[in-house]
């Protein structure tokens, strides 16, 4: 919450000091009226009911409340603090585990008592999480009050037409952290299109979906719900949860195809040698990439003249989470050449099809090891084919490349928006290759695999219910998660992969 | 099949090996909550042979009706396994009709469905929209369950999809479950001629446990009358408000009696929580005989398993025991603009995790669930009309809120195999799917 204006009885100028804190609160300063926050230490004894209020309790992001407060010791410096979270995801080793949200009291700003021991001050509800904050003034450390102001949630679409294909946005401010309050969904024509997540994004959640069915009126809807929308909202117990419904309106007109499956994915990082290198050293070029692409091994302070080979180490196996054991670790040669006179090197090799993740490479001669760098192996949308075809035509669409953790391994599929299943990497290596029948009136239909999360693992790398038994994360795996973009759990540059397929209209 | 190398002369019986399926359910706790699903194995004694002077054993059998995939065949002899050998079942399904107007009910079968992850559920696809999942736990691998044909005129993809965990998991070709089969079907919808009539698709009766019978577990307790008395309502379940004849005997004579309903209600320190409740319906008096005939008003009350007591005072006399079923109240409008919102009201809806819900499709797409949860078995459902003019289908499924199975289960999805394979049946929860429809209009 950001103060605007704060009517203490005692305006002093603010110090540097102050200054400092609150500019990172973003403060919003009115030129009539200056802030008044500065430390004296005039202040008289502390009475006994201090009471603060809030007018309004409860407004969206930006909106303006007035905290009022009274019985606190006359002439009083206070702070005032606003209840705040940080969030994140705990993945670690690869799988989900849980959202933690710390919670962290943010200095707003500070206020002056006037002689009765009251004072008011105009803030305005900052960006951050939604629902219920608890905003608290203390003095010199010590609690003396708290209030309650409500944060709603506001949603957003854009744009609000276009032709097929036209890429609809989606975003929610103020979502919440508890669990009746931190999963959105979103149905387009009544059809189950994604989830929202705000876990890492202060409360704000993106998300993407594309422009499907004939021209005319289509309706997005936005629910509260751990992996579906409650349509009992009436009768829950929480009744205050909002829904949106939106309008987008298909407009007639050229449809707008998604990119070439090659131009979808994360852009290769280009390789550099390592800083402050002393010895032999390998490094490639790029760093990170596609299965298929030409990477560059280069070394130094190599022998000379030697015949080396660059071993790729990887694992192998069928998917330990779904039928037990352990992938077994494999490596296999991907480039043999010579090191040139002055120790350098310089060849280049095609990438396996392996999975994504990181790869480390181990450049030998013989049997011994002269240095080790690695890869990461990145998604990539390899094809889709047929392009069009009637009613049942088997549309086939592959992928390369696909990551092998918990929260990597699985793409959500949907149909026109329409959740249809979900296809995983780790059995096959990676790759990903689903047959859909093609379905729907003739003409474009998209077909969108988003990130998404398998199932909670515990210990061992295995299912775990422990996970569950809380409950709260019950619904929240097999779905499209929308806002992998900026709030995957585990990997940031996991893509979602957008086609297109043309349903003509003959009988198949 | 055949058996060698075995002791000439030894008789042989030979076994098949299955598994007998069922849900596990926690009434310990004075709730009534799914667990998960339990997959006993077990043999079948397929028959017997003797064995020939060289050794070799030979039977002929018919594949069992049962689950599918590979079963263990087992020749014993002596109360010993002597050799070993396996038969794989293959799963098969078929859909009828394969056309007809929006509304059509579509049968689904599917024969061979598995007990083992991944091989024991699967989800279907119309035109690619998940709409919910089949099982076969306590039907030995046989779904037999009904969808609606939906959508304009023309083809429709009908894609019957094994499931990882009751998510169609489309690349399992890929996976180490690559041998399980998917079926693709066309549906052609042949016109349009407005909504059908509501209907209800009720549980299969020869398959759940008899109404009228004390339930274990559950809250609602009801009483162990004295010898001779006996108190029945017919009918012995119906919905909310619905009307029941209450007949009882070797009462005490021209006594007069209250009559209680019994139910349960949520703690106020714990709205989690449901505690047993009574309430006083009426009172009545007995025949000079001990007999009593009374017509009873079901209240509009949370559904499930009820009981109508008949007591002296404080003192229980007798109970008739009341299945309360879901039933929908309303929809309205009928006719909706697009865009515009409609609503149907359900009552019924029972305090349990096996019966206080429902799983809603449009279309045949999953859009969402709703549980009852203000204490008075109530769901309202608002939704918006899509999917531009004409009829437009909503189905209302039963599901299961939440449970432990080893392998995640469809938890909160439309359960469509319920009518045959639900795991209240054993307690007699007896839940139905309702068909209802609108009328789109732009």
């Amino acid at each position: 919450m950001r103060p605007t204006q704060a009517l203490g009885a005692t305006r002093k100028a603010i110090s540097s000091l102050a200054l400092i804190g609150l500019l990172g609160l973003s403060l919003v300063m009115s030129a009539a009226a200056p802030l008044s926050v500065a430390r004296d230490d005039q202040q008289g004894a502390t009475p006994s009911r201090s009471a603060v209020t809030l007018s309004p309790a409860r407004g969206p992001i930006g909106s303006i409340t007035t905290l009022r407060g009274n019985g606190f010791a006359a002439n009083a410096s206070l702070d005032v603090l606003w209840q705040d979270w940080d969030g994140s995801w705990d993945a670690s080793g690869g799988g989900f585990k849980a959202r933690v949200y710390k919670e962290r009291m943010t200095p707003l700003t500070q206020v002056r008592a006037d002689a009765s021991g009251a004072f008011e001050a105009r803030v305005e509800v900052p960006q951050g999480f939604g629902f219920e904050h608890q905003i608290v003034v203390a003095q010199g450390g010590e609690r003396r009050a708290t209030s309650a102001f409500f944060v709603e949630m506001q949603a957003r679409m854009t744009p609000q037409n276009g032709p097929p294909g036209t890429l609809i946005t989606m975003e929610l401010k103020g979502v919440g952290v508890q669990p009746r309050e931190r999963d959105w969904v979103v149905l387009y024509d009544n059809q189950f299109a994604g989830w929202m997540s705000a876990v890492t994004t202060n409360g704000t959640a993106t998300g993407v979906i594309t422009a499907t069915g004939g021209p005319g009126r289509h309706i997005l809807e936005v629910f509260q719900g751990p992996y579906f929308p409650d349509l009992n909202a009436a009768h829950s117990p929480d009744p205050a949860r909002p829904t949106w419904t939106f309008e987008f309106t298909v407009t007639d007109g050229q449809a707008i195809l998604p990119p070439p499956p090659e131009q979808q994915g994360p852009k290769p990082i280009a390789g550099a040698p390592p800083k402050d290198a002393k010895g032999p050293v390998v490094w490639l070029d790029p760093a990170s990439g596609y299965v298929g692409m030409d990477v560059t091994v280069r070394g130094s302070g190599l022998p000379a003249n030697a015949d080396v080979r660059l071993d790729w180490q990887t694992n192998f196996g069928p998917d330990p989470v779904v039928a037990g054991g352990i992938r077994a670790h494999a490596s296999f040669p991907v480039v043999t050449g010579k090191t040139a006179a002055d120790g350098t090197l310089r060849a280049t090799f095609k990438v396996p099809e392996d999975v994504g993740r990181v790869h480390p490479v181990v450049l030998m001669a013989g049997e011994q090891s002269l240095a080790t760098g690695e890869f990461k192996v990145r998604p990539k949308a390899n094809f889709i084919t047929p392009a069009s075809g009637p009613v049942g035509t088997d549309i086939t669409i592959n992928l390369k490349g696909v990551d092998d953790t918990d929260t990597g391994k699985i793409f959500i599929i949907t149909y026109d928006n329409a959740w249809t299943g979900y296809a995983c990497s780790v059995t096959s290596q990676g790759d990903i290759t689903i047959h859909i029948p093609a379905s729907g009136k003739p003409g474009w239909h998209f077909i969108n695999l988003y990130p998404g999360m398998y199932e909670p693992v515990g210990g061992q790398g295995m299912f775990s219910y422990e996970v569950y038994d809380n409950m709260e994360e019950f619904y929240i795996f097999r779905v499209p998660q929308l806002t992998y973009l900026a709030d995957h759990p585990n990997e940031k540059d996991i893509p979602a992969f957008r086609f297109a397929f043309f349903v003509t209209g003959e009988t198949k | 099949m055949t058996a060698e190398g075995l002791t000439p002369g030894q008789s042989v019986e030979f076994q098949w090996a299955t598994a007998n399926g069922s849900f596990k359910l926690d009434t310990a706790s004075g709730a009534v909550k799914y667990e998960q699903r339990v997959f006993k194995p077990r043999r079948i004694p397929l028959g017997r042979a003797t064995v020939d002077a060289q050794g070799k054993a030979t039977a002929t059998f018919a594949a069992p009706d049962d689950f599918g995939e590979v079963h263990e065949i087992y020749a014993v002899a002596a109360g010993k396994d002597v050799a070993q050998g396996g038969f794989r079942i293959l799963r098969y399904a078929t859909i009828s009709p394969t056309e007809g107007p929006v509304g059509t009910p579509i049968t689904i079968t599917v024969t061979g469905m598995g007990w083992k992850p991944f091989e024991h559920s699967m989800g279907v696809l119309y035109d690619n929209k998940y709409g919910g999942y089949m099982s076969a736990v306590t039907t030995r691998g046989t779904a037999v369950f009904q969808i609606r044909a939906a959508g304009p005129p023309g083809q429709h993809t009908i894609r019957l999809h094994s499931a990882g965990k009751s998510v169609p998991y489309i690349n399992i070709q890929q996976s180490p479950f690559s041998y399980l089969p998917q079926f693709n079907f066309i549906f052609t919808v042949t016109d349009d001629k407005g909504p059908p009539p509501d209907s209800v698709d009720k549980i299969d009766g020869s398959r759940v446990a008899v109404a009228n019978a004390i339930v274990p577990g559950a809250i609602v307790k009801t009483t162990s009358a004295a010898s001779g008395m006996t108190a029945t309502l017919d009918p012995a379940l119906g919905p909310a408000l619905s009307k029941a004849k209450l007949r009882a005997q070797g009462l005490p004579p021209s006594a007069q009696l209250d009559l209680l309903w019994l139910t349960v209600q949520k703690s106020p320190n714990a709205p989690a929580n449901w505690t047993p409740a009574t309430a006083t319906l009426t009172k009545v008096t007995t025949t000079p005989d001990g007999a009593l005939t009374a017509d009873v008003q079901i209240p509009d009350d949370v559904g499930g398993w009820h009981a109508v007591r008949l007591a002296a005072g404080k003192d229980a006399v007798v109970d008739a025991p009341f299945y309360m079923e879901r039933s929908v109240v309303s929809v309205t409008p009928r006719r909706v603009r697009m865009g515009d919102t409609f609503t149907i009201k359900i009552k019924g809806a029972g305090w349990t995790e096996l019966d206080n819900g429902v799983a809603v499709t449009y279309d045949n797409a999953y859009i969402g669930n709703a549980i009852a949860q203000d204490g008075n078995g109530d769901i309202t459902l608002t939704l918006t009309a899509t999917g531009g003019s004409g009829t437009h289908l909503i189905d209302v499924y039963p599901l299961i809120q939440s449970g432990k199975d080893k392998t995640w289960w469809g938890y909160r999805l439309p359960f469509l195999t319920f009518a045959q394979d639900f795991p209240g049946m054993q307690l007699g929860y007896r839940l139905s799917a309702f068909r209802l429809a609108i009328e789109v209009t732009e």
